[in-house]
């Protein structure tokens, strides 16, 4: 049942896909480019944070007001505001495509679970980060927000008021509260950059960019969308404004819609259970390698006495599993006698897409169960029919 | 009437039926179903089909080795450029088929006989369309009853120069 959903979401990917390309040439079309537009989106949002980094005062009386400051005196502020805001929009679509794409298109097979779950840490600290970023502005809305906040926090057993004194700084709001928020709104988005490493790292050559099209695009969308509807704060957040209905987008704000619904330890209770699962995600559906088939021909082998040490498979390999060792002895062929390295392949990180083998014109790799010469073999078969 | 249909009765059995050798990659069109057990497509028969893990797989060497063996075409199919599960692999071989043509027409055989083919898992029906297209302008190159003839023998039959 369950894989059958999944079957069919993965054709609707596909066909959009197929729409897609009928429109654009292939490779131009978005949806294959999900990882980089969340990258281009990240580093629009940090620029113009550091734009906004500049102005900002971390100080409950002061913050609404250097944020007036910001849209109304300094020149571009409104524009960079507005950029800032949209661009986080942007970045939580583009990873949420980024992660429905590869989930559905079944991208976390093998050693792929390490940018899966390298992925799933990513997206809990974007969401975070984005969260954190609604109670810079510290007005009603943050205020709201505030409250609901220590609300969940207190609902956990037994470190509850605690996790409330340690996020406020203190018994309540002062002057510490927003110096935490802000620390809270930087270092993890800062520490993005440090699970991108670990994203990218069994990859070899990571698709970290769009198309200059898309570029061009979505940063003309963010800077029209800030100038056509300015983004507004609300009115400043003070100890006497009473609560009131806030609108709550979707992207970020669902933790607090869950509110609405459920209990606040439940909320926090199903955000760790979402996260669990979506670690699981990728040794949920492992299917046996009788049923794979040719998908699972087995982990690529070097043919130690043809080998040259010509480094092509070690380029071309594109998880990193092939690195290149100094050659403990000469190989066998004419061409491999003077050689001075040698391919070795890391089994933990191979895919068995035999790239490699298609790499080599040396016949120094193999996967083990579709050989050089049963291919040669078949092809010849068919040959003579 | 009649003498037509017996003209182009005539023309297809002087057809020669074509030997076409495809890879195609096992993420990319979904052939279930429509493969025969010796591994023939179902509805163009004389295209014998194997699956490969990936089209980076394919060593153009092959490639070479099925046309010198006596099949008419031979092409690879990956996924559409751009969504290769491994990132490369279309890209890394359809570079490979372009370099092989080159060294194919110093060998005086046609290099429009090989080609590469990017379909999705779900666009059989593009895949297919392909394929017959590819048939077409096979036999359009192939010399009644024999294999499909080289470049330099088009050029020098009197019937092409125009």
């Amino acid at each position: 049942m369950y894989k059958r959903i999944l079957k069919n979401l993965q054709r609707a990917t596909l066909q959009v896909d197929v729409l897609l390309n009928r429109v654009l040439p292939s490779d131009w079309n978005p949806l294959y480019y999900t990882g980089g537009l969340s990258n281009l989106f990240l580093t629009i949002l940090i620029l113009s944070g550091i734009f906004l980094f500049f102005y900002y005062v971390p100080d409950p009386n002061e913050a609404h007001r250097s944020i007036t400051f910001i849209t109304e005196r300094v020149p571009y502020g409104r524009i960079i505001r507005g950029v800032h805001r949209y661009a986080a929009d942007g970045f939580m679509v583009a990873i949420f495509l980024h992660l429905f794409r590869n989930w559905f298109t079944e991208r976390y097979l093998f050693s792929r679970d390490i940018p899966w779950i390298s992925g799933m840490f990513l997206l809990g600290f974007a969401g975070f980060v984005g969260i954190t970023g609604y109670f810079m502005a510290w007005d009603d809305r943050a205020q709201a927000l505030l409250a609901m906040t220590l609300h969940m926090l207190r609902s956990i057993p037994l470190v509850g008021p605690w996790l409330n004194e340690l996020l406020l700084g203190g018994g309540g709001v002062g002057e510490r509260t927003l110096v935490r928020f802000l620390f809270l709104h930087v270092v993890p988005a800062v520490t993005l950059y440090l699970l991108l490493w670990w994203h990218y790292i069994r990859i070899r050559h990571p698709k970290i960019w769009p198309p200059a099209v898309w570029v061009l695009f979505s940063l003309g969308l963010v800077f029209l969308l800030s100038s056509l509807v300015p983004v507004v704060s609300g009115v400043p957040a003070s100890p006497t404004a009473q609560p009131q209905v806030i609108p709550l987008d979707f992207l970020y704000m669902w933790p607090y819609w869950l509110l609405k619904y459920v209990g606040p330890i439940w909320a926090i209770v199903l955000g760790f259970v979402l996260f669990s699962y979506g670690m699981y995600i990728p040794y949920q559906l492992r299917e046996k390698p009788e049923v794979m088939g040719v998908r699972h021909a087995g982990v690529a082998q070097v043919i130690e006495p043809n080998c040259t040490g010509c480094e092509l498979c070690y380029y071309d390999c594109p998880y990193n599993a092939i690195i290149m060792v100094p050659s403990p002895r000469p190989g066998q062929t004419k061409a491999a006698q003077n050689r001075k390295l040698l391919a070795v392949v890391i089994e933990s990180r191979c895919v068995e897409c035999g790239i490699c083998i298609g790499a080599c014109p040396f016949q120094a790799l193999e996967l083990p169960r579709l050989m050089e010469n049963q291919v040669l073999e078949r092809v010849l078969a068919a040959c003579r029919s | 009437m009649s003498e037509l249909e017996h003209s182009s009765s005539l023309q297809s059995q002087e057809k020669p039926t074509l030997k076409v050798v495809g890879f195609v990659c096992d993420w990319s069109v979904d052939l279930k179903g429509a493969l025969t057990e010796d591994g023939r497509l179902r509805e163009v028969p004389n295209v014998y089909v194997m699956m490969i893990p990936c089209s980076g797989f394919i060593r153009p060497s092959w490639l070479e080795f099925a046309l010198k063996n006596g099949a008419d075409g031979v092409f690879v199919c990956g996924c559409p450029y751009g969504d290769c599960l491994n990132r490369e692999g279309n890209f890394l071989i359809r570079n490979r088929i372009q370099q092989m043509r080159r060294r194919l027409q110093r060998q005086r055989i046609d290099p429009e006989r090989v080609t590469m083919l990017a379909y999705g898992l779900h666009d059989r029906e593009g895949f297919l369309l392909a394929i017959k297209a590819f048939l077409e302008d096979l036999r359009r190159r192939v010399v009644p009853g024999g294999q499909a003839v080289t470049r330099a023998a088009q050029q020098s039959s009197p019937n092409e120069i125009s």
